[in-house]
């Protein structure tokens, strides 16, 4: 079995998020990096059908230099190797952009399944591992919360609906499957896990080298503000029916919590 | 002697002193490095995350579980923490365990304390050094495979028992009893062992008794040795979810093949882990200290008295930066002493069978630095738990809020591990050692410096590194004219003198902190913000423990002329005004303030 995890690089989430006096993007000095959180799950569901089944885990990082972290931590947690697509401007790519960029290293390498994070913590398009099936001509399921392995063609995959809902489908392989957070136990790094990092390959691919052709984007960031979070008290008049009746219709149909 | 002697000027050989004990003490700041946790590699880097992602996700949630007896909770711990390399760093390779060097048995002290559980630290450090250590020291083939793997992968927990009703700080003072039986199969042990960690719950148990009345021995326990009686849980002040017991040996049957070492040989095995627990504390306390610091910081930023957050307030602002330097000074000592340890060792295989022998040597060698850790980190942690509990105001005495637990299970880190007085002791008298035996050149220093206390020379480009070092260098200075008046005036006995022995390990206490600060920054790569954030830092540091050498050092040197009418302390007066002090305690403090208010981290990282 020949598994890619694709990995983002994201601000931490405890970190304290300003905004860039651009207004386009945010304040990077003093936020910690680490891996999204969706792609930790990814990761570890793909390692875990590396125990099952044998095979090869590859983890793929669009991003600057520092993206190199994220993919060290998951070679230290037991991927196999790592590609690292150099691209110090990746920000302004939108996402049709980079799945473009990825595939173009992708396409080639024959990858059985193709694991991305339901979505990212920072932009949060949550469209990659979709946009990847079309463009790799593979099979889909989004909201993945279980995996299974029939045979070498067919993968079985719990999805989650609506409204507490599950449904179970079997896709045709290779796909591209996104996992929603919470499906497994991500691991920690051991400390030979660490140790053994440095024997393992990371290829570094420089984007601007790829000559890629219609990567450029279409859509772009406007302007990023922070929501205002405003207060407001109404007074519910009238005979205590009235107020009753006044607070259930609110209750229900605005606040939305009946 | 009116007047101090100018004695000829000699050379020393810095390159020597790489990976050697004291070797701080008679480098100047100009000569030698120091290792830093700047000089972490990757992997150092790496675990050191992972360590603490671990502390994070999986201690400190059921901290308050751990804070009461809970066999099973430990243990499933410490199954994970084999799993992970956390548990078993320091076991040897060929026994299940990782064979780490001793700045990654810091790095996970320091990470794990992530948690904010003492007793958990208690429980795993006892395990880890005290406990098991013996056995891959001194263990023989067989022993190390039947006992090794197990206690490194975290199925058997160990114990450790030297401490006896009559015997504490004086550990050989112990009365229990080995007598071989007739069969000539099996020791039997009597006595009483007091204050055992993890004692309820261990599988092993390294413990001491007098064969035939005179020969100290080690002795390996496990389960199947018959007679060995576990008593009650003592009611203790603090670290209340670590299991301390008394163990009762009742002809209890030991067989001859688990005599740890050889027979006669136990104050060895005893005292040379003990210097491993020490920097092991040490490490376990510098990120006590870090943790009492970052709850204290949360907490003063957001609550709030007469409309603004308690943050604002002067009082609170130096304690916050008090809370800062002791854990800064704790954290340059302690790897400055892993990795000296680390240094000595740099050239050995530990598949080598002399491996470990090397091992207890360099660490016996580093018996100074290894106290200072100790006595720093729990000196800090205690006095950042009281700071941080201040700083709670009356939600620091309630024991919902995590400050008030840990400032009574802080308490007995002074106490174990050798008291700090204990401690202070043998820092006094292995300096008295290295002296004599000629292990450091002490002699050197004493005469090259009793010309010229600060020799006239630029040790930084910059202007106030370039002071700040001769601070340091006076300091040095200082410490060597003392030394050698007190031995002078008590001979061979300065080693019973207390009054004098104490100032003394706390001048070189201070001149550790000194010299490790100073060096480290040498380490920083140039132009980065954490060194010019750093600066202020160390320009605190060295004044107040300039003021503590004067202080120590003043003391010893009247109390000196007062029995003999001499006048040593003139001396100090003279060389003291060579000094010219440029230095605002208040405006420095409140730099340092707002660089912690703008960076939130420490200087730590
Ligand atoms: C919670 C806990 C866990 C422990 N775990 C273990 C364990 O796992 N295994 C084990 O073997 N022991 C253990 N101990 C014992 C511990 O190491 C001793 O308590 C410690 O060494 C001090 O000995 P003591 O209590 O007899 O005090 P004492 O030796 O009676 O000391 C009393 C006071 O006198 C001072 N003093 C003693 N001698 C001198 C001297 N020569 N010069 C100056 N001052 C001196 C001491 O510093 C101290 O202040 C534990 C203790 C506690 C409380």
């Amino acid at each position: 079995m020949k598994i890619c995890v694709l990995i983002k690089q994201v601000p931490d989430t405890d970190s304290v998020i300003k905004i860039s006096n651009d207004q386009k993007s945010i304040e990077m000095e003093g936020i910690t990096l680490a891996t999204n959180e969706s792609d930790s799950y990814a990761l570890e569901e793909a390692l875990l059908l590396k125990e099952d089944q044998g095979g090869e885990v590859t983890v793929l990082s669009l991003g600057g230099e520092s993206c190199q972290q994220v993919l060290k931590d998951a070679l230290a947690k037991g991927a196999d190797k790592a590609i690292h697509l150099d691209d110090d401007d990746y920000k302004d790519l939108d996402i049709l952009s980079a799945a473009k960029v990825m595939v173009n290293v992708l396409k080639d390498k024959e990858f059985d399944i193709i694991f991305s994070g339901l979505q990212s913590d920072d932009i949060g398009n949550a469209q990659l591992g979709l946009i990847m099936a079309e463009l790799l001509d593979t099979s889909h399921a989004s909201l993945v919360m279980g995996t299974e392995i029939l045979d070498e063609k067919t993968i079985k995959v719990k999805q989650e609906l609506e409204g507490g809902w599950f449904q179970w489908s079997e896709l045709d392989l290779p796909a591209s499957i996104t996992i929603q957070s919470g499906l497994n136990k991500p691991r920690y790094a051991s400390l030979r896990g660490i140790m053994m990092m440095k024997r393992k390959p990371l290829e570094s691919i420089k984007v601007s080298e790829l000559n890629l052709e219609n990567t450029s984007s279409k859509s772009f960031v406007h302007k990023l503000y922070i929501p205002q979070k405003t207060k407001e008290t109404v007074f519910i008049q009238g005979s205590a029916d009235q107020v009753v009746d006044g607070l259930i219709e609110k209750l229900t149909n605005e606040i939305k919590v009946l | 002697m009116n007047k101090p002697q100018l004695l000829p000027t000699q050379k020393i050989n810095y390159s020597n002193l790489k990976g050697r004990g004291g070797k701080f003490l008679v480098s100047p700041v100009d000569e030698g490095n120091c290792y830093s946790r700047d000089m972490f590699s990757e992997e150092n880097k790496m675990f050191l995350d992972a360590v603490k992602e671990f502390a994070e996700k999986q201690i400190l949630p059921i901290n308050s579980d751990l804070n009461v007896l809970n066999e099973k909770l430990n243990r499933d711990l410490f199954l994970e923490m084999g799993e992970l390399g956390i548990l078993n760093a320091d076991f040897p390779e060929a026994y299940g365990g990782m064979s780490m060097d001793k700045v990654t048995s810091i790095i996970i002290a320091e990470g794990l304390m992530v948690g904010l559980n003492a007793s958990f630290m208690v429980t795993f450090a006892d395990h880890t050094g005290i406990g098991s250590l013996p056995i891959v020291w001194y263990g023989s083939k067989a022993q190390k495979e039947k006992y090794l793997p197990k206690l490194a992968s975290g199925e058997w927990m160990a114990s450790f028992a030297l401490t006896e009703p009559g015997a504490g700080s004086d550990a050989l003072a112990g009365s229990t009893q080995a007598v071989l039986n007739e069969a000539g199969t099996h020791y039997i042990l009597n006595g009483t062992k007091i204050f055992v960690t993890n004692g309820s719950w261990a599988d092993t148990c390294v413990t001491f008794a007098w064969v035939d009345g005179k020969k100290f021995t080690s002795f390996i326990l496990d389960k199947d040795c018959e007679g060995w009686v576990v008593g009650a849980e003592e009611k203790k002040i603090g670290i209340k979810g670590s299991s301390t017991v008394t163990y009762f040996f009742e002809n209890c049957q030991v067989p001859v093949e688990n005599v740890l070492g050889r027979v006669g040989n136990g104050s060895a095995v005893a005292f040379n882990v003990l210097y491993v627990g020490r920097y092991k504390l040490g490490g376990i306390t510098m990120g006590g200290a870090k943790g009492a610091l970052e709850l204290a910081y949360e907490y003063a930023e957001d609550r709030k008295q007469f409309d603004v957050p308690i943050r604002s307030f002067g009082m609170i602002q130096k304690k916050m930066v008090n809370l800062v330097v002791r854990a800064w000074e704790a954290d340059a000592v302690t790897y400055m002493t892993a990795g000296s340890i680390d240094d000595g060792l740099t050239h050995m295989d530990p598949n080598d069978e002399k491996y470990y022998e090397i091992v207890q040597k360099v660490i016996e060698d580093h018996g100074i630095e290894t106290s200072i850790c100790k006595i720093v980190g729990s000196d800090a942690s205690s006095a950042n738990v009281d700071d941080a509990l201040q700083i709670f105001g009356g939600n620091g005495f309630i024991e919902e809020f995590p400050i008030a637990v840990m400032y009574k299970d802080d308490r007995i880190n002074r106490i174990f591990e050798g008291t700090n007085e204990i401690n202070r002791l043998i820092i006094g008298g292995t300096i008295l050692k290295k002296a004599v035996l000629e292990e450091l050149p002490i002699r050197e220093m004493i005469s090259n410096r009793s010309r010229n206390w600060i020799p006239d020379r630029q040790y930084n480009e910059d202007e106030r590194l370039n002071y700040l070092a001769q601070l340091i260098e006076f300091s040095r200075s200082l410490f060597f004219f003392t030394l050698n008046e007190s031995i002078n005036y008590y001979g061979q006995d300065l080693k019973n003198e207390q009054w004098i022995l104490e100032p003394i390990a706390d001048m070189l206490i201070s001149l550790a902190i000194m010299d490790s600060g100073f060096k480290r920054n040498k380490n920083i790569k140039e132009n980065s913000s954490l060194k010019s954030a750093m600066m202020p830092v160390i320009d605190l540091v060295i004044h107040n423990r300039l003021e503590n050498m004067l202080n120590d050092g003043g003391n010893i040197l009247a109390h000196l002329d007062c029995c003999d009418n001499h006048e040593r302390k003139n001396e100090l007066t003279v060389q003291k005004q060579k000094l010219q002090i440029k230095f605002s305690r208040i405006s420095t403090m409140k730099l340092i303030m707002k660089d912690i208010d703008k960076n939130k981290k420490y200087y730590l990282d």
